[in-house]
């Protein structure tokens, strides 16, 4: 389709080719979605929520409710963008949303033949019977306009954290000023606009401003704030944020681009967001073709595109005069100029006087007094009916394809009610302006309810003045420029045209959510008089509109209903974020692998090098098993350990918590701190220890070594380092303060190299060297020695935690990994968790699924709760609840028939009690040792008798197994091995 | 409130610190330490730790109703 | 400091530093008293500059200092303290990864993760978790020093690699 080359004040001259449901159109550069295909014709934008109406473009902002697009494909969708949002590229493709097959024919609008029957809260009366879930797929499809992309390849979203004195939301006339007094004052400054140029609705409503047309006072002041440093951010949008964070999203790109989130901290906030036009509702007040008066003039000055060709307007302030003198300028015809006001009203003087002669003159018809009663026509306004308010059934009809719609302009207060606070009504706008705000925000401007040019420069100057010197900035902001723009707009209020009752049903007052007159109506008579109450009956207000057409017109008719003031009955509460802001920008760039961070040991890289399957615990990426010892985790399992039971092996423990503990009170604090004492470890060796919390439960376990005999090194299991420190934090700075006690993680200075086996002493004595022979042959289970290897420190530390005899090495990172290759070279292959596991449950150690927290140091036969030492927990160890007959104890379990498995997590459960477990299984492992399943569990004490045969339920898993209760070591109790 | 003070390292967002415990009555029983807490509505004695920055402890007091923090003051040492 | 891995991101420098010997002296109480105060920087988030303006002493938590590197007069310096019972030396060779960030996009990289100018306001050091990897953080000429906890090095690489400013 051939169109002439449009002109308006953000139209490039280059062709743009896009595609609207299918089918291709053409646009020019700095088009948006809605304005070019206004301009190509098109009508029909999207079909209601509800009634499946079809609707057309009603506002030019984000305020639009019904005009919503899918843009993308169907993996890459992003759903619910307002069409006069949607920037154009060459190549976009985008649809129309809630419609199927088709947007002009639409099978489900046949509900609007029941549209009687689904007022408001049919929802909660209908679909009932027999269960609500046999209707809940149908009412799956049906709900909701767009439809949620299912994957993402769409680039992320960068984030910025942004400190600054001043930040002004809105670069219109009321914020360039307050940007501009706040910059020459000294103050540093940052101004969002959510719209791709400055200005705000200068460049429609023209006017000069001190001695330069708008325009260019526009752009010299924009000069001016640069050079000044100034930050000017463009497409951002300040979409929320609380307690003095204010969170800014910028799509420079348009929706699908390089997207950014803006963290800021203000000193001071002026909100300048302006005012957004609201209708006036009258019957079929939703049809296409009906439309905002302020949105036809930006789609002509801004984009060149003529909303109609025969319009008839219905407002009730002067202002409808000089749009509809613009409107008529840009070659559009005003049939007629309908104006609620009496003639009284409407006075003697002003240039809406002259405007309206001058129209009478040329044919329009001007009616003050009169109200447009209803829209005619299906699929597009055909016809206007009006009458005269004192005689509303004299009623004639008006041809027309377009119906301008002004009742007034709502301050958009966002900004000071997303936290709260209650607005306040000014009469003389019909409207709400913010109410009472804490002094480091204010609203200037439209947004404060200044809608004239002039109020809006001096309130604007003197908020960005006044922040600049609360902020400290000391320089002179001067003096706001005059302005002179359209004259006041003298409204009187006005909110709905008169309707029998029936016809009511039709007055839409919320178009995105399809909340009609009677909506409300019933509403009030089911006995919600609460604004809030009737926004969640009727959904009046919810969604990505947000109340900004729908708001304080849903107010005023509740009013108008109830009898009172629009004062009683308030706004209901505005919600963040401002306008739809995608998930993708929301979580940033917390994506993929950076959702969190992964902590590496030493020997990270030899592991992938080598065949290791590296998984994340916790935070650590830790080698399950290594390729080469089996097909798959569980082979490669059972062959480690095995191995490590008859020659030998090395892992890597180099997650191992560790704490320098240090100080001359040191002792005595571990003292506290631990279940057994510290103090009597002798330098030189370590015993195994455990911790408490405050209620007793056990905290955590592992080896104390004694370094000197005032440094001590405590080691924790892998990921509890952080929370054990906090633990000791906690006490050396409360109970222990002012002791001489040092507390220092020092995890990650250490890499800890585990040697178990029968041949481990042997392929250590090689590795080591001969000055360290010695030491070996004469080392202690449980004892260290310090020492040097290869110019760096070493300790060698018997312990074991596979139950063979094995050492532990702490060396420094800088040297793991060429003493981890060389252990490998003398024939000590490596094992993974997976390995280490097995070997454990084999030996009856603990780990996390034992110290859960939940259990005690009796439930663990850690045995030395007796020994009476005054650590932290002692004291509620004695509640009578842990030595009750059915407190859960720790004992080992096998299967009864040898081939039988079973998994950690299945319940146990007595022959005659079978539906009340006893217990549960805390570790299962395939012992390679014994060539069967054995495991640990927390079993009741009066039922925990070794012998015992109970059955282990796994019915989501496995169904039963027959287990016996045996002693919780399964392998060499005595521990003959590690102590060779 | 989504700025805790921290008296080493100065006004960090609220979620370089966790919550640890508020203070129980001083003198209670062993049970009553760990359990117990008398609930006051506008003033709430705690202990925090700036576990994402300089992991010192923090004595804060606290408004529960309001969220205002009226101080904050670390533990274990004299004035910095 | 030498440059053992330099990547060269657009206006942006990371450089690891090569593995050296680094200390953590933790004083008994703090502040610290008379004996201490003269040669030690006490106030938080002071920072002590070596010869070539490099950070030698940084006190970056309460009763605890970070000396990456130090010489011989640095080393007395603090044996004379721990003799004097003033507090413990920790030997933490390996937890630290010294890094430099340099170029004028490293402002806005450490930007994206958090408020700059806040942290750093009326301190040479701040010790922070940036892009969830704990760090300690100082200005120096030309950019900033960082100790980033070995274990999350890797990742806090690519986490720069990710946020450099792209023009």
């Amino acid at each position: 389709m051939n169109v002439p080359a449009r002109r308006g004040s953000r139209l490039g001259a280059t062709t743009v080719r896009f595609t609207f449901d299918g089918r291709e159109y053409r646009g020019q550069a700095g088009d948006t979605a809605a304005s070019a295909l206004l301009a190509n014709g098109v009508r029909l934008f999207g079909r209601s929520i509800k009634y499946r109406r079809p609707r057309g473009l009603f506002a030019a902002g984000p305020e639009e409710p019904c005009a919503l697009l899918s843009v993308g494909a169907a993996g890459d969708v992003i759903p619910n963008v307002p069409a006069p949002q949607l920037a154009l590229r060459d190549g976009l493709v985008c649809w129309s949303q809630n419609r199927w097959p088709t947007l002009a024919l639409d099978l489900a609008a046949l509900l609007q033949a029941g549209a009687g029957l689904l007022g408001a809260g049919f929802y909660y009366k209908t679909f009932m019977w027999p269960s609500w879930r046999s209707y809940e797929p149908m009412i799956r499809n049906l709900a909701g306009l767009g439809r949620a992309p299912r994957a993402c390849e769409l680039p992320p979203v960068s984030t910025e954290h942004l400190c600054c004195d001043v930040l002004v939301a809105g670069a219109g006339p009321a914020g360039l000023a307050a940007g501009l007094a706040a910059a020459r004052a000294g103050a540093r400054v940052v101004l969002c606009e959510r719209e791709p140029v400055c200005g705000g609705e200068l460049d429609f409503e023209g006017g000069t401003i001190g001695a330069l047309a708008a325009a260019d006072w526009v752009r010299t002041t924009l000069a001016e704030l640069a050079a000044r440093g100034a930050r000017v951010l463009t497409d951002t949008a300040v979409v929320g944020g609380s307690g003095g964070l204010v969170i800014a999203h910028a799509e420079p790109g348009g929706v699908a681009g390089a997207n950014a989130i803006y963290r800021i901290r203000p000193r001071e906030f002026v909100i300048a967001t302006g005012a957004v036009e609201r209708p006036i509702a009258f019957a079929d007040n939703d049809r296409p073709g009906v439309m905002l008066l302020g949105a036809a003039e930006r789609f002509l000055a801004r984009y060149g595109a003529h909303a109609g060709r025969e319009l008839v307007l219905f407002a009730n302030h002067d202002r409808a005069y000089a749009a509809a003198a613009r409107l008529r300028a840009g070659g559009m015809r005003v049939r007629a100029i309908i104006d609620c006001r009496t003639e009284a009203e409407f006075g003697a003087s002003g240039t809406a006087v002259s405007l309206r002669d001058q129209f009478r003159r040329d044919g329009t018809e001007c009616l003050p007094g009169h109200a447009l009663l209803a829209a005619e026509g299906g699929r597009g306004v055909r016809a206007a009916v009006i009458a005269p308010l004192a005689a509303a059934d004299a009623r004639r009809t008006i041809a027309c394809d377009t119906i301008l719609v002004s009742g007034g302009w709502t301050p958009l207060l966002h900004a000071s009610l997303h936290e709260g606070g209650a607005p306040r009504y000014a009469p003389e706008l019909g409207a709400f302006v913010a109410g009472a705000e804490p002094d480091w925000r204010r609203s200037a401007g439209a947004a404060n309810g200044a809608l004239e040019l002039n109020n809006a420069l001096a309130d604007g100057w003197a908020a960005g003045a006044r922040a600049a010197r609360r902020a400290g900035a000391s320089g002179d902001a001067g003096v706001a420029p005059a302005g002179r723009g359209d004259d006041a707009p003298r409204l009187v209020p006005f909110c709905r045209s008169p309707a029998r009752r029936v016809d009511e049903r039709r007055q839409f007052v919320d178009l995105q959510n399809d909340v009609t007159v009677a909506d409300l109506r019933s509403a009030l008579t089911e006995g919600f008089q609460d604004i809030e109450h009737v926004k969640r009956y009727t959904t009046l207000g919810v969604g990505t509109e947000q109340g900004r057409t729908s708001g304080v017109l849903g107010a005023a008719i509740v009013a108008e209903l109830r009898g009172v003031t629009p004062a009683a009955v308030g706004t209901s509460r505005l919600r963040q974020p401002y306008q739809p802001v995608t998930m993708r920008s929301l979580a940033g760039d917390r994506v993929g692998a950076a959702l969190r961070p992964a902590r590496r040991t030493p020997l990270h890289d030899w592991h992938l090098a080598h065949g290791g399957v590296l998984e994340p615990m916790g935070l650590w990426l830790r080698p399950r098993y290594y390729r080469a010892s089996g097909a798959d985790a569980h082979a490669a399992a059972i062959a480690e350990a095995l191995r490590v039971r008859t020659t030998g092996g090395i892992l890597d423990g180099s997650t191992l918590g560790k704490i320098e503990v240090a100080g001359a009170d040191a002792a005595a604090f571990l003292d506290r701190m631990y279940l057994t004492r510290a103090s009597t470890i002798r330098t030189g060796r370590s015993r195994y220890m455990v911790n408490l919390r405050e209620d007793g439960m056990v905290l955590d376990d592992g080896l104390v070594l004694r370094l000197a005999p005032e440094r001590y090194l405590a080691t924790t299991g892998s990921g509890h380092a952080t929370h054990v420190l906090s633990h000791f934090e906690h006490y050396r700075d409360t109970e222990w303060s002012g002791r001489a006690i040092t507390l220092t993680d020092v995890t990650e200075a250490w890499a800890v190299i585990v040697v178990a086996g029968p041949q481990s002493r042997a392929g250590l004595g090689q590795v080591l060297g001969a000055g360290w022979q010695q030491a070996l042959a004469r080392i202690a289970h449980m004892e260290f020695v310090a020492g040097d290897f290869a110019g760096a420190g070493l300790t060698v530390l018997r312990a074991s935690f596979s139950g063979e005899l094995a050492f532990e090495l702490h060396c420094r990172p800088s040297l793991a990994v060429p003493l981890w290759q060389a252990l490998v070279d003398v024939g000590l292959p490596p094992y993974g968790l997976e390995a280490l596991d097995i070997l454990r449950v084999e030996k009856g150690y603990l780990v996390g699924s034992e110290l859960n927290g939940e259990t005690t140091p009796m439930d663990l036969h850690l045995g030395l709760a007796s020994l009476g030492n005054a650590c932290v927990g002692h004291e509620l160890l004695d509640r009578p609840a842990f030595h009750e007959p059915a407190r859960r104890c720790l004992i080992g379990i096998r299967a009864s028939d040898g081939c039988a498995k079973f998994l950690a997590g299945a319940q146990l459960v007595t022959a005659d009690a079978q539906t009340r477990p006893c217990g549960y299984v805390t570790s299962s492992v395939y012992s390679p040792t014994l060539g069967e399943w054995i495991g640990l569990a927390l079993v009741a004490r009066r039922t925990a008798i070794e012998g015992t045969v109970l059955t282990a339920c796994d019915p989501l898993r496995g169904g039963n197994t027959t287990v016996r209760l045996v002693p919780p070591v399964h392998v060499d109790p005595d521990g003959l091995r590690m102590r060779a | 409130m989504t700025r805790l003070v921290c008296p080493f390292c100065g006004a960090r967002e609220l979620g370089e610190f966790e919550f640890r415990k508020t203070l129980p009555e001083p003198g209670g029983t062993p049970f009553a330490q760990v359990y117990e807490r008398i609930e006051r509505p506008a003033l709430s004695v705690e202990h925090w730790q700036h576990v994402e920055g300089c992991r010192g402890w923090l004595l804060v007091h606290r408004n529960p109703s309001t969220g205002d923090v009226l101080g904050t003051e670390l533990l274990g040492g004299g004035p910095l | 400091m030498s440059a053992v891995a330099a990547d060269a991101l657009a206006g942006v420098r990371l450089e690891r530093g090569a593995a050296v010997r680094t200390l953590e002296f933790v004083a008994f109480a703090f502040p610290p008293d008379g004996a201490l105060r003269a040669a030690w920087p006490v106030e938080p988030g002071a920072v002590s500059l070596g010869p070539d303006d490099r950070p030698t002493l940084l006190h970056f938590a309460p009763a605890r200092w970070l000396l990456p590197d130090p010489d011989e007069a640095l080393t007395a310096l603090v044996a004379a303290a721990v003799d004097a019972g003033a507090g413990t030396l920790v030997d933490v060779s390996g937890k630290w990864q010294a890094m430099q960030l340099t170029g004028p996009g490293a402002a806005r990289v450490l930007a994206s993760a958090v408020d700059l100018d806040a942290v750093l306001a009326g301190r040479g050091c701040a010790a922070l978790v940036l892009f969830d990897c704990p760090l300690v953080l100082a200005r120096v000429t030309g950019g900033f020093a960082l100790w980033v906890r070995a274990s999350y090095a890797c990742d806090f690489t690519a986490a720069v690699e990710r946020h450099r400013p792209s023009g």
